[in-house]
């Protein structure tokens, strides 16, 4: 359970930085302003989230996952945002998929001189090969 | 991949994962947040911010500036953001109220001083 009521909400600075990346340089965007930006940006995290978990639960599962979120954006009339939110699935599961080729890469090496070390006793034992 | 040295990994988002997986979190029935859901959300509503902030700048009356009254229009107006209506009120002038209510045909009970200064507020009960 959240804490404290800024628990709940998102930084103003990182939503302001990410704000002034769409417009031209030098705007100034006044204090209520930063925080409508906030706030409206943490409550369509709730609201996205509602959307996304309804569709969720509509198949039987108890995880939302990415097409859930994807669907949400259709149903919430975010459209515009579907395309690029697929660009951005496509990217995040291929950086997935190097992370663990990565560990599973490691583990064989870890386990390829651990194997080496094994048979070299073995050798020591058996002194006819 | 192995061989280069990647001081910090290039982020993938900027708002924080564990506020925007809190926030999730707090949703009513909401049980798991895979990976990748959490992930969109962030990037969505990177994208959500991004395009409440053009729009809001396109009705900017003075260029270089960007205002709550400008935000609050451009949610006014576009019917995908009536989710945030009530967060973000339209402000008006207590004489503009004072004639809305009239034109409704009702009077406002107030204690005034002498005379009413054109004071911005909000029209809604929210702080």
């Amino acid at each position: 359970m959240a804490q404290s009521f800024d628990d709940l909400n998102l930084p103003n600075a990182v939503v302001t930085r990410i704000a002034k990346e769409v417009l031209p340089e030098n705007v100034s965007i006044g204090k209520e302003a930063r925080t409508a930006l906030a706030k409206a940006a943490s409550v369509f995290v709730l609201y996205i989230t509602s959307a996304s978990n309804a569709l969720a639960t509509k198949n039987n599962r108890k995880t939302i996952n990415g097409l859930d979120v994807i669907e949400a954006m259709h149903e919430t009339d975010f459209h515009m945002f579907v395309e690029h939110l697929k660009e951005n699935l496509e990217y995040f599961k291929k950086i997935q998929q190097e992370k663990k080729d990565a560990v599973v890469k490691q583990k064989l090496q870890k386990d390829g001189e651990s194997n080496c070390a094994a048979s070299n006793d073995n050798a020591d034992e058996n002194d006819i090969q | 991949m192995a061989g280069k040295k990647d001081t910090r990994q290039k982020k993938l988002v900027k708002l924080p994962e564990s506020r925007v997986k809190t926030i999730m979190k707090s949703s009513p029935k909401v049980i798991n947040i895979g990976k990748e859901a959490l992930f969109l959300v962030n990037v969505a509503t990177e994208m959500f911010i991004q395009h409440l902030a053009k729009s809001a700048y396109s009705i900017a009356k003075k260029k270089g500036e960007l205002h709550y009254t400008d935000i609050a229009e451009s949610v006014e107006r576009n019917a995908n953001m009536s989710f945030v209506k009530e967060l973000i009120p339209r402000t008006t002038t207590w004489s503009k109220y004072r004639e809305l209510m009239a034109a409704k045909g009702l009077t406002i009970e107030y204690e005034s001083s002498e005379e009413e200064s054109d004071e911005t507020g909000s029209t809604s009960s929210q702080e």
